[in-house]
C-alpha cells in the first residue's frame, strides 16, 4: 500500500469514527429533520411512517451486523443522555433565546452591518 | 422460539431507534399545533399566533423554550420578548444563530464593556436613517470568493 | 421516480456524514445542523420526483449551495467577532490558533480514560482539524470521492466542475493531508508523540 492509499484509509477511518461519536442531540435532530423532509415530499407518508422506520432500521442492522452489540450499548446510552439532557436543560439560566430577546441590546444590534462600521470608527 | 426471536429483534430496534423514537412516537413538543399549546404558552407566544403552524419543528421547539424561560424574567425583559418575537421568528436560521453567538460573546465581556456597547448602540440608533444606511454600505466584504474557489 | 421510503433510506444513510462534512466546512455545529436540515428539505421538496440513484449527487449539490449562502451571511458575523475580541471578549475563532494536541477533547474526558482510547480520540481530532484546514473545494472533492464513495463523474456534477478538476482537487487534498499527518508523526499504526519521529 503506498503512502497516498494509506493516508486515504487512515483519514476515512477517522471520519467514520467521528460519526460514531456524534452527540445524541445531533442524532436526534437529524432524525427529526429527515422525518420532516420526507413528509414534505409526500403527505401520505404519515400512514406508512412506522413501518418505514422499522424497515429502515432493519437495513441498518443487516448492513452493520458486526456493530450490532456496540450499537445496542449506544442505544442504551442514548436513552440515558436524553434523560440527563432534559434535566440539565432546565438549569441553564440566561442562555436561551428568551434571554437574548429580553436583553437590552436587540438581536438586530448583532446583525446590523452599519453598527459594525459605527463601532469600528468609534472603537478607540 | 420464533416469537422470542421477534421480541428480541423488536427490543433491538427500539433501542437502536432511541432518538428518532423519542421524537416520532412521543410526538413531543415539536410538532404541536397552535391549538395544542397550553394557555400559558399561547399567552407568551401570542405575537406568533398567526404564523405558528407554518414554523418548522425545530423552530417551534426553540419558541417553546422561550415560553418556558419567560416566567424567570422580569417585566421589562418580558415586554422586550413580546415586542421582538415576530421579527425573531422571521429571521433566517443563520441570522438567529449569528445573533446567539454574538450574544454569548457579549455576555462574556466585562460589565463596563457591555455598557459601552449599549451606549454605542443608542448613539447609533439616534443617527438619521440615511447615515446608518451609509454606514451599512461602507462595510467591506471580508470574505471573497477565495474562500470557496481555491 | 423515488418513493418516500427511498428518500428516507437515503437520508438516514448520509445524514450523519453530511452533518460532519458541513461542520468541517462552516466550523459551527449549530449552523451545520441548520444547513443539513435545509438541504434535506430542499431535496425532498424540489427533487423528490427524481430517481433515487441521483440523490447522492443532488444532495451534495444542494448542500454546497446552502453552505455558500451561509458564507455570504458569515461576512457580517466575522467583523463583529473581530470587533468583540478587540473589546476583550472571547471568540470561538481563538481556538484556531491552538495546537489541536492542546485543545482536543482531553479536558472533557475523565482522567482515568484508558490511554488507547485517548490516543484514538486525539488521532480523530487531528485528522478532523486537517480536513477543516483544507481549501473548500479540495475538502469537498475529497469527502465526496473517498467518504461518500461517489465516482468522479458524480462528484464533478455535484461540484459543477470538470472531472479533471475533481481529480486535481482530490490529489492535492491527499497530498496536503499526508503532509499534515506526517508532521504529527503518524505512521500506519497510528499516532506517535509529535516531533518524536521527525
Amino acid at each position: 500500500m503506498n503512502q497516498q492509499e494509506s493516508t486515504v484509509k487512515l483519514v476515512v477511518q477517522a471520519l467514520d469514527a467521528s460519526v460514531e461519536d456524534l452527540d445524541d442531540e445531533v442524532i436526534r435532530r437529524l432524525a427529526t429533520a429527515r422525518e420532516h423532509a420526507v413528509s414534505a415530499m409526500q403527505p401520505q407518508w404519515q400512514a406508512a411512517g412506522h413501518a418505514g422506520v422499522f424497515r429502515n432500521l432493519g437495513n441498518y442492522v443487516v448492513h452493520h451486523r458486526m456493530m450490532t452489540s456496540a450499537a445496542l450499548l449506544l442505544g442504551a446510552l442514548v436513552f440515558g443522555f436524553i434523560v440527563t439532557q432534559h434535566v440539565i436543560g432546565q438549569h441553564q439560566l440566561e442562555q436561551g433565546d428568551a434571554f437574548l430577546l429580553g436583553s437590552e441590546l436587540p438581536p438586530e444590534a448583532y446583525l446590523d452591518k452599519g453598527f459594525d462600521t459605527w463601532l469600528q470608527q468609534n472603537a478607540r | 422460539m420464533a416469537a422470542t426471536k421477534r421480541a428480541l429483534g423488536l427490543l433491538l430496534l427500539v433501542l437502536l431507534s432511541g432518538p428518532a423514537w423519542a421524537e416520532g412516537e412521543g410526538g413531543k413538543s415539536v410538532m404541536l399545533k397552535w391549538s395544542q399549546l397550553t394557555e400559558d404558552q399561547r399567552k407568551v407566544l401570542n405575537p406568533l399566533s398567526k404564523e405558528w403552524d407554518t414554523l418548522r419543528p425545530w423552530q417551534r421547539e426553540k419558541m417553546l423554550d422561550i415560553a418556558r424561560d419567560y416566567p424567570k424574567m422580569n417585566l421589562q425583559q418580558q415586554a422586550r420578548v413580546q415586542q421582538r418575537l415576530n421579527d425573531w421568528s422571521r429571521m433566517t436560521p443563520f441570522e438567529r444563530e449569528n445573533a446567539r453567538k454574538k450574544y454569548q460573546q457579549f455576555q462574556s465581556l466585562p460589565p463596563e464593556k457591555q455598557e459601552e456597547l449599549r451606549k454605542k448602540w443608542r448613539e447609533y440608533q439616534s443617527l438619521p436613517e440615511a447615515q446608518r444606511e451609509g454606514l451599512r454600505r461602507e462595510q467591506p466584504d471580508l470574505y471573497d470568493a477565495n474562500e470557496l474557489d481555491n | 421516480m423515488a418513493t418516500a421510503q427511498e428518500l428516507s433510506n437515503f437520508l438516514a444513510e448520509v445524514e450523519r456524514r453530511a452533518y460532519r462534512q458541513t461542520a468541517y466546512a462552516v466550523r459551527d455545529e449549530h449552523a451545520a445542523l441548520d444547513i443539513v436540515q435545509d438541504a434535506m428539505l430542499k431535496l425532498a421538496e424540489k427533487y423528490g420526483a427524481r430517481p433515487a440513484a441521483e440523490f447522492p449527487m443532488l444532495f451534495q449539490r444542494i448542500l454546497q449551495n446552502t453552505m455558500r449562502d451561509f458564507w455570504r451571511r458569515q461576512k457580517v458575523r466575522n467583523l463583529w467577532t473581530s470587533l468583540l475580541s478587540s473589546f476583550g471578549g472571547h471568540s470561538a475563532e481563538d481556538d484556531d490558533e491552538h495546537d489541536p494536541l492542546d485543545t482536543m477533547e482531553t479536558g472533557q474526558r475523565s482522567e482515568d480514560e484508558p490511554e488507547a482510547q485517548l490516543e484514538r480520540s486525539q488521532t480523530i481530532a487531528i485528522i478532523e482539524r486537517a480536513i477543516e484546514k483544507l481549501p473548500a473545494r479540495q475538502r469537498e472533492a475529497f469527502l465526496m470521492r473517498y467518504w461518500e464513495d461517489m465516482d468522479v463523474a458524480e462528484t464533478a456534477a455535484a461540484m459543477g466542475c470538470s472531472e479533471g478538476s475533481v481529480k486535481t482537487h482530490c490529489s492535492r487534498a491527499v497530498h496536503a493531508l499526508a503532509a499534515t499527518l506526517q508532521n504529527y508523526g503518524f505512521n500506519q499504526q497510528g499516532l506517535k508523540k509529535p516531533g518524536a519521529g521527525s
